[in-house]
């Protein structure tokens, strides 16, 4: 065994073999292990986010029983109340949000606080003291206090000592009016503040393994009483998952593209191997060797030869998802969880796929070999069914393409893409057949044969540019995808993205607000009306949770929607089926396409809502899709401005205050007292810090796809090596010169390569607008230039590596070459 | 020397390096072959034939010694002006033929037409001289064969047809009839020898066939790379 791995070694048709599924398998593994490696982490993050792995949810103290429970299957369990409140500083009062929290607190994520608060918050251990209260920094500004200072909760005081930066456990919304105020649990009864009829709301959070977990929260569903309910984490913020979403697509589409490359190579390669072992069958065979016999023998190297493809890409690809995790480094907030060995196995499926999907049919015939060919030297080596090999390859790529795709969509895209592709390449040799032919008269030697060979060789020419052409076309997608994304995330948020939420602004106050702002510098902002209302009825008939089976779907019907409105779709959003709402009768509303799918809601259907006791019932006009990570007020529902006219509400805006302008918080609360400040900068700086990080990693992916892209160009050309060294000696000894040869060799691979990076790009082209306005949801502008660039950088290249191909046989002399071809 | 001679060697040498010896392969070998003249080279196998023909044509260079060609001093030329010497004057036939395998027999004559200057003369319409080159060794039903569709005496045909188009001065031929049976080896010898005669080519023929040998004018025996001695008809 290990000295047939040696012997194999030693072939280059094997070493290419071993390249393109090392390529293939490395591909694969490090994308599965690093977006298992993400997904788990993005769970854990959601966790941390919700502050529990599951938390029980009551009006009333949470029973008793539950605790037990949790303690019996090992779970860490909390207790929290939560109330609305007054808070008292001398004169000044403010309602509050009051958090009681238990030890422990919160089981899963963290809590950062900050003893400064011009500094950022640092994880704390622990919860507040008796008689602390840490507090969100707006408590400070609307009471006019500093940390140290005192403040009063029903009948207890309690010290300001820490500002609450980050709090996991922390509900979801930004829109959270009342800021937070946190005192420990065991103070709570001192402060009078909790009776029986407070408007509280209990909680019991559990964490721990998640078989426990699992257990707890089948034993305890069941007994649930009315007032109580059961929330699991959901997924993290829509904002964070939207950019990740997008960069595991193209790492998918990356290695999906790069495997189809690899299987190109792997079949190229097979077929220079199947030449140069079709000699030996035949001298097996000769001497006896049955065709199972063969069959067998290279069954059995093949499998050595996965195992150790997957062995060494697995291995590359493990070290290669560590520069991967390392390029994201701990932006999730929580560390990136150890990577499972099932990517490894989704490494040896990729093997096996791409190896006997794309080598059997060659091998099967290799068996086949004639005796006879050993008595003739030229005899050809026999060459499968070219519809067995087509049917085998495309059922290998179409299966993989399904699998690692994830669906039948973006799988018959690519194939058709690829397909597509390949017969065009095919075609356009054929038929440049023709027009080379008269552009070679009376050019020199050189060029007559070069453009000569193009046309007498025409399989060898349509499987050059056949394989080049898929190669570029893969890389030119790939390379223009991948800058849109890019781009596209970067001027999502540009510098000068909002950075401060304003909320609550109330009608009376907007002249002043506008004028306060323009000030201030700040000339861009838009303000969006706001109300609050409960979706109950869907076409007339009454609609709740219970006409839902998952819980997200559940948690939003039950919850009160904002709906805002405007004369024209916002920045931000992306119309993609009806119109927008127009004022007067015909109006409605515009649903964002996510919770449509979630509340199976379609255009036409007509919702009424709830608002402060009256009524608000609209058809659905329109369907967008919103980029949540545009720092933008964003909404589910939205109609035209007219519409709200009749319902009291409030504004929102959002508005990028420079870091100079340090005074802009407390003069707007000195100001406008009542309207809320958010400021989202370290929201921001983490969506931007995972920008620069994602498009790292999504390069380092794209890496892969170019090593499979020279893989493929070598095999081709490794296919015809030992064709073009004979013709090379053969040529030599009638004559040729050194120049003429390379001239020969250059211009049939200049032009080969003008073709193939034009055919290639212009597909690439077509492509990156189909996977841009079909997967990725972007604006895509068809980047021609590109498309003559594709030209010109194919004639090159290609024309570049004909140049070094021959560069090394035309040197040798035509009485060695020749001695080594008897 | 003299410039009767239309082929020459003086004291050539061949050795080549295997590993850390040197191997000798031809040993001061000197010999004259004037225009038009058929000359055999016969020896057992690995005796040093083929790396003599080599030399004489310019398809490598010798150790020491000298190789003339068409009154060229082949080894003051560098690699391509040997080949421009060949072009069109010299014409190869081999024991495994050596026809491209994916050319059909038209094409494969045409290459070396080709490969002439666009102001040879000799290149007139490429393709007809090709069909006329092809229907003197009888193939004219063949024209758009490829190799591997052809016996060994048709390919070997097509060879002969390949090195004759161009009308060579000098014919180098490796074994012609080594990978074909008695039957047809006599047959492509016949035309071979007519083609010589009709054109007045001159011939260099390796072979151990003694038989085909007896055909020639002379007949060189080379021994373990040393030309033992001249035998004449």
């Amino acid at each position: 065994m290990i000295r047939q791995l040696v012997r194999d070694w030693r072939s280059s048709e094997m070493r290419l073999l071993l390249l393109a599924l090392v390529v293939a398998v490395t591909a694969v593994t490090a994308v599965d292990f690093f977006a298992d490696r993400i997904d788990r982490a993005i769970r854990a993050r959601a966790t941390a986010l919700f502050g529990a792995d599951l938390v029980v949810t009551s009006s009333r103290p949470v029973s008793p029983a539950s605790f037990a429970l949790a303690e019996k299957l090992g779970l860490k369990s909390v207790s929290t109340v939560a109330f609305p409140s007054i808070a008292l500083a001398g004169d000044a009062s403010l309602l509050v949000k009051v958090e009681a929290v238990g030890e422990g607190y919160p089981p899963r994520g963290r809590l950062e606080v900050s003893d400064d608060p011009e500094r950022p918050g640092q994880p704390v251990e622990g919860i507040p003291a008796a008689g602390e209260a840490w507090v969100e920094a707006r408590v400070l500004h609307r009471l006019g206090l500093k940390l140290g200072d005192s403040l009063s909760l029903g009948d207890s005081r309690f010290v300001v000592s820490r500002l609450i930066t980050f709090q996991a456990d922390a509900g979801g919304s930004v829109f959270q009016v009342a800021p937070r105020l946190m005192i420990a649990l065991s103070a709570l009864p001192a402060t009078g503040l909790l009776t029986p009829m407070s408007r509280a709301r209990h909680k019991l959070l559990v964490a721990g393994e998640a078989s426990a977990v699992t257990d707890f929260r089948a034993a305890v569903k069941p007994g649930l009483k009315r007032w109580e309910g059961l929330r699991s984490v959901d997924d993290g913020r829509p904002e964070i998952s939207a950019a990740l979403d997008r960069a595991t697509r193209f790492m998918r589409l990356a290695s999906i593209l790069t495997i189809v490359l690899a299987g190109a190579a792997v079949a190229l390669a097979i077929r220079a191997f199947g030449r140069v072992e079709s000699r030996r069958v035949a001298i097996w065979r000769g001497l006896g060797a049955t065709r199972t016999w063969i069959r067998r023998y290279y069954l059995r190297r093949l499998a050595v030869l996965v195992l150790l493809a997957t062995g060494v890409g697995g291995a590359l690809g493990f070290v290669a998802q560590f520069g991967l995790a390392g390029l994201l480094g701990d932006w999730l907030g929580v560390p990136l969880p150890g990577a499972s060995a099932w990517p490894l196995f989704a490494g040896l499926v990729t093997a096996l796929l791409s190896l006997f999907g794309f080598a059997l049919p060659p091998l099967l015939a290799l068996s086949r070999t004639s005796p006879m060919r050993v008595l003739r030297a030229d005899a050809q080596p026999v060459l499968p069914s070219v519809w067995l090999s087509l049917a085998s390859m495309s059922l290998a790529s179409f299966a993989f393409l399904v699998w690692q795709a994830g669906g039948p969509r973006l799988a018959g895209l690519v194939f058709a893409g690829v397909l597509a592709v390949v017969v065009a390449m095919f075609l356009a040799a054929w038929s440049l057949a023709a027009v080379a032919r008269r552009f070679a008269m009376g050019r020199a030697a050189g060029w007559r044969l070069g453009v000569a060979n193009i046309v007498r060789y025409r399989r060898r020419s349509a499987l050059l540019m056949a394989a080049f052409g898929v190669a570029f076309l893969v890389l030119v997608l790939l390379g223009g995808v991948r800058e849109d994304l890019i781009d596209t995330w970067r001027s999502s948020l540009p510098e000068d993205a909002p950075n401060h939420f304003l909320v609550n602004i109330q009608r009376h106050e907007l002249p002043n607000l506008r004028a306060f702002l323009r000030q201030r510098g700040i000339q861009r902002f838009r303000l969006y009306p706001m109300v609050r209302g409960r979706l109950l009825w869907r076409d007339g008939k009454p609609i709740g949770s219970a006409d839902y089976s998952g819980e997200r779907a559940k948690r939003l019907v039950s919850r009160e929607f904002f709906l805002s409105a405007a004369e024209a779709l916002p920045t931000a959003n992306k119309l993609i089926a009806g119109r927008w709402p127009v004022a007067g009768e015909t109006s409605g509303f515009s649903v964002e396409s996510g919770i449509a799918e979630t509340l199976g809601l379609g255009l036409g259907d007509v919702l009424g809502f709830d608002i402060a006791g009256r009524r608000l019932r609209l058809p659905i006009t329109s369907l967008r899709e919103v980029q949540w990570d545009s720092m933008q007020p964003n909404f589910f529902v939205m109609t035209h401005p007219d519409a709200l006219k009749a319902f009291a509400k409030s504004y929102i805006t959002s508005v990028y205050v420079a870091d100079g302008d340090a005074a802009f918080t407390t003069d707007l609360v000195r100001r406008f007292p009542a309207v809320t400040d958010l400021d989202v900068r370290v929201l921001l700086t983490r969506i931007r810090r995972i920008i620069s990080r994602v498009s790292a990693a999504v390069e380092f992916v794209f890496g892969f796809s170019l090593l499979a892209g020279i893989a493929v160009l070598l095999a081709a050309i490794q296919t015809q090596r030992a064709e073009r060294r004979q013709e090379i000696a053969v040529l030599k000894t009638l004559g040729a010169s050194r120049r003429q040869l390379q001239a020969a060799v250059a211009s049939e691979f200049l032009l080969l390569g003008a073709l193939a990076g034009f055919l290639g790009s212009g597909l690439a082209v077509l492509g990156g607008w189909l996977l841009a306005s079909q997967v990725f949801d972007l604006d895509y502008q068809p980047p021609l230039l590109s498309w003559l660039a594709g030209t010109g950088l194919g004639a090159l290249l290609l024309g570049g590596i004909g140049w070094w191909v021959v560069r090394g046989i035309v040197r040798v002399s035509p009485a060695r070459l020749l001695r080594e071809m008897r | 020397m003299t410039l009767d001679y239309l082929i020459e060697a003086r004291q050539l040498c061949k050795q080549v390096r295997n590993g850390e010896q040197w191997l000798t392969l031809l040993r001061d070998v000197d010999l004259g072959i004037r225009q038009g003249e058929v000359v055999a080279i016969v020896g057992a196998s690995g005796s040093g034939k083929s790396t003599l023909l080599g030399l004489l044509a310019g398809l490598d260079v010798a150790t020491r010694g000298e190789a003339r060609l068409l009154g060229e001093s082949l080894g003051a030329l560098d690699e391509d002006e040997r080949a421009r010497l060949r072009a069109g004057r010299v014409g190869f036939v081999f024991q495994s033929f050596q026809l491209l395998a994916g050319l059909t027999a038209l094409e494969n004559v045409i290459a070396p037409l080709e490969l002439l200057p666009r102001d040879d003369e000799r290149r007139g319409d490429p393709e007809a001289l090709a069909r006329a080159a092809l229907a003197e060794v009888g193939l004219n039903e063949r024209l758009r064969h490829f190799p591997n569709q052809l016996s060994g005496g048709e390919q070997q045909r097509v060879a002969l047809a390949r090195a004759f188009v161009v009308r060579p001065a000098v014919l180098f031929a490796d074994e012609p009839t080594g990978n074909l049976d008695a039957r047809t080896g006599a047959r492509v010898i016949d035309l071979l020898f007519d083609l010589q005669r009709e054109r007045g080519v001159t011939l260099v023929l390796v072979t151990h066939d003694e038989s085909l040998a007896g055909r020639c004018d002379r007949c060189y025996l080379l021994t373990d790379g040393r030309l033992s001695g001249e035998a004449g008809r």
